[in-house]
This record gives C-alpha cells, structure tokens and sequence, in this order.
C-alpha cells in the first residue's frame, strides 16, 4: 500500500467503511507525519492532537457500530485558520487575532465535521488572508514541500504545503483574488474557487466581502468534489448565500472531454514565463487529443481586472481592517500594511469604476460562455519563485503578476479549478485553471477528472 | 503624481499611521494601480454602466 499520508479520501474511503482501516490509526499516523515534518514546512499553525484523535475515536466507534456516515467519515482534514473554529484559536494569520478562541465554528467547516471528517488542526496561511507568498512573520513562514527554498503560495499556502507533505488529506482555503489558485498551482495540488455564494462564508474572517469564496482543496478532483459535496448549501446567516438545487458532485466525473468547447482567452497567453508558456502548450495538445476542441477567444474586458481587482480588494480589505491600522498598525506584516495603506488611499469614483468594470466583465464572460462550454488559462503566469531577501517587495511582486490572471475569476463570481500542469524546468509543480460559467462545478470537475487521468502528479517525500 | 507628501497626508487625514519605510512601495502600488486604470479608456460606455454594488437581498424584500 502507497505511504497512508498520500492516499486520496477517494481510496481511504472504502477502507474506513470495510473497517480495515481504523480512523484511529490514520489520524495517528498523519499526526506523527506532521510532528516530524511539519517543524520544516511550517504548514499548521495550530495542530490538534487532541481533538483530532478523540473525533477520530468517535468515528471509529461509530463505524463499529454500523453507523458509517459516507465518505468523508473518518477522513483527516485540514481547516485554513480564517474559518472559526468554536473553541480552538482561530487567528486569521495575524497576530491581531492571535488570542481569538471563537465560540461558533463557520458552517463550511461545521458540515465538513458533521460528514465525520476530523479536524486535523488549523492550518497556517498569509497574513489576513491578503498576500501571495506564504510569508508569515508570526507564526512561521509556510515552505513549498517540494523545495523549501521555494514559496508554497498565499494566501491558502498551509492547505497547499500540507497536502503536497502529506500532511492531510483533504484542506479547506478561501480565494478572494486567487489564494485557492495560486497555492494550489505552485504546490501541484487541486484546487476549487467555486461560485460566490456556493459555500457560505459566514464565520470566516472576511478578506473583501464581494469576492470572498470557501473551497475545497485536495490532492485529486475526486476529492474536491467529495468536499464539495459537504460544503456547498444555503446559509441564511450570509447575505450572498445561494438557494440552488443539492448537487452530487462525486457524480458523473467519468464523462469524459469528448466534444466539450475550450476557449482560451488570447489575454491568459501574454506575459507567460517560458517554462510555464511551454508547458500550457503541451497541455493543449494533451486536451485536445482528449477529444476537446479548442480555440482561442478574444475578451476584451478581462484588461480591466488588475485595475478592478486593486480597487475593489484594496478598498474593501482596508476597510475591515481601519480601525485595526489605526490603533495597531504595527501588528501587521510590511507588506500587508502597505498593501491596505495603498488601499485606503484609493477613492470612491475608484472603487465605483472598478465595479462598473466588473459588470462589464460579467457581461463579456457570459457572452463567451455562449460560444464556449469553459475557458482556459495558466493559473499564474509565473514560475514559482525562491524565497527573496526582500519579502515585503517580493510579495508585491506575486500579486503584481498574478492577480490579472486569478482575479477576474473573483471578479466575475464563476468558479474557476487549478490542476496541475506539470513539473517546470527546475522541478516545482505549475497549474492551469479551467474557469466555467456560474454554477457548472459538475462540468468542471467532470473536464478536471478527465485531465487528472492522463495527467497523473505523483506526490512523494 | 504619488508623491510622498499627497501618501503621508493621506493617511494622517484618515488617523492611519506613516511608516517612513513603508512610503516607496505605497507609492509602486498607487502607481501599478493607475497604469492599470488605462485599459478602461477603451471602454467609453463605461459609465453608462450601472456598478456591481454589496446590495443583498434584504434590501429588496423585508427578510428577518
């Protein structure tokens, strides 16, 4: 049997159900990887020995009385500590919120216990969920498992490194402008933004409320869709939260590519790092030999996101956090600082025009979802880069290059799925996203199963 | 355009503070944030249209 740390819940599953899996023992197991590698990649901010075995304890002896719950009982899991947690720090990265016990856990993460998923620890992140690198000057800054000299990505970096370590088998994130994404893309993990409003995001410490989005995040497609099964409902608790018919997205993932229209917007082609430009291109020859057909797509409107995202991140985050900046300011990272200083000092006409920019983006996005069935893309545009000296400008950097290609996703509020697309010249992953019209996560992970099964990515360590 | 002075005026006038440190890269991102505004001139119905705006449903129908 494959090392138990890099089994997919898809194949721990039946194992826990025809009990010749204990949850006792894989959650022990996980717990030890973690004592013993964790200490180098810095992906757990909180680990939880003690509640994850007693829940890992309460599944077992369910299980043993004939109570499997489905396919998540049993299964370790990973939650990016924005989301509350009723009784267990819940810091949001920062040393602001490093003494918050919450006394209310976020329904993405409730129903993912609830399934009998046990919660492995809280999981480290950028500060205030707002950077791109991982650097985290409080508690540790993540590290990519596949080189530790290499940045795991931000803001969902933990959820990324622990399950490229094998740390845990399945992560939640959050992505307001790309922090499911682009972690996911540098760590050659799978990873989901779904649609906003898919998954509630009430107890979660908000980023930029009209962006903000939960997600699953996992080391296969199948996995995503187990999460997303769990996660995805109405909460009348958040504004945003839609009222769409219960999905079962584990269902149907065979169907195949055959026949389904990609478009790839001439935008997600410019500015590309070679290794990354090469590597798309293998991966549309792969597609296409998949029986799908693609062309490439002109929207003009996707220019306007660096200006929408900016203003629109920028003027809602440093909102939330004002009174924080004013009487705290010294709590925060540089670069996070700055980040919301520059914010703040962007004006109302601005934010206004960004969100005129965005209908106008939603409207181009739904006229190519006329021609196309999903549109394709490099989920950044960059190698994943070495950790520079200089981390307060380096993260400036990231975001500078890579929120032009995550954020009109957020912009547009579809979902958008990062797989990965193959190892670079150096040997560090990168990821693709494959972006759908509101709603279609069944059609993007049915595309996403069907990639993963020629396009296979080995995790070892 | 982003001069020291307009940043650190800026941020006295809303009561956040002013790290010296801080000051070039707070202009580096006003500055990456302007450029970006220039794909906009190509789009003169822009204002026309109307915003995406943080309205909820409450506003439209009385929910508890």
């Amino acid at each position: 049997m494959a090392e138990l740390g890099f089994l997919t819940a898809a194949e721990l599953a039946p194992l826990i159900q025809t009990k010749q899996l204990s949850p006792v023992e894989l959650t022990k197991h996980l717990l030890n990887r973690i004592d013993t590698i964790d200490p180098a990649i810095h992906s757990y901010i909180t680990p939880l020995h003690d509640v994850a075995l007693q829940q890992a304890q309460e599944a077992e002896n369910s299980i043993m009385h004939g109570q499997y719950k489905g396919p998540l009982h049993g299964i370790p899991i990973g939650i990016k500590d924005n989301y509350y947690t009723k009784g267990i720090p819940t810091t949001n990265g920062s040393k602001l919120f490093a003494d918050f016990i919450p006394d209310k856990t976020a329904p993405a993460a409730e129903k993912l216990l609830a399934a009998g998923g046990i919660m492995l620890g809280k999981l480290n992140m950028h500060e205030v969920a707002l950077g791109s690198t991982g650097t985290n000057l409080t508690f540790g800054t993540t590290r990519n498992p596949w080189n530790i000299h290499y940045m795991a990505g931000g803001s969902s970096g933990g959820s990324s490194a622990a399950l490229a370590a094998g740390l845990a088998t399945l992560a939640t994130g959050s992505d307001t402008f790309g922090s499911i994404r682009l972690p996911a893309a540098m760590c050659g993990i799978y990873g989901l933004k779904t649609t906003y409003g898919l998954i509630s995001t009430s107890n979660m410490f908000p980023s930029a409320w009209s962006l903000d989005t939960a997600g699953p995040m996992a080391r296969s497609v199948s996995d995503l869709a187990l999460m997303l099964d769990g996660m995805a409902g109405f909460d009348a608790n958040d504004p945003a939260s839609l009222h769409v018919p219960e999905s079962h997205y584990n269902e149907d993932l065979h169907k195949g590519m055959r026949g389904i229209k990609i478009g790839i917007p001439t935008y997600y082609l410019e500015g590309l790092d070679p290794d990354v430009e090469k590597l798309l291109q293998n991966a549309i020859t792969t597609l296409k030999s998949l029986g799908a057909e693609i062309s490439e797509i002109v929207i003009p409107q996707i220019s306007m996101s660096t200006f929408a995202g900016y203003s629109i991140v920028g003027g809602e985050a440093s909102t939330y956090h004002h009174e924080w900046l004013q009487t705290h300011p010294e709590y925060y990272a540089a670069d996070n600082r700055i980040f919301l200083l520059s914010g703040a000092l962007t004006n109302s006409p601005q934010y206004v025009r960004a969100q005129q920019a965005r209908r106008k983006m939603v409207e181009a996005f739904q006229k190519a979802f006329d021609e196309v069935d999903i549109l394709l893309g490099p989920t950044i545009p960059i190698s994943t880069p070495a950790f520079a000296q200089n981390w307060v400008q380096q993260n400036l950097d990231v975001i500078r290059r890579c929120l032009p290609f995550t954020v009109p996703v957020n912009l547009t509020g579809v979902p958008g799925l990062s797989v990965p697309m193959g190892l670079d010249s150096r040997g560090l992953p990168t990821g693709m996203q494959f972006i759908g019209n509101h709603l279609s996560e069944q059609q993007l992970l049915q595309v996403g199963y069907a990639w993963e099964s020629v396009e296979p990515f080995q995790f070892q360590m | 355009m982003y001069d020291a002075t307009f940043i650190k005026q800026g941020l006295y006038l809303q009561g956040l503070p002013v790290f010296e440190d801080d000051v070039p890269y707070i202009q580096n991102t006003l500055v990456t944030i302007n450029q970006a505004q220039e794909p906009l001139k190509s789009f003169p119905d822009l204002n026309q249209t109307v915003p995406i705006t943080v309205v909820d449903k409450r506003l439209m129908l009385w929910l508890n």
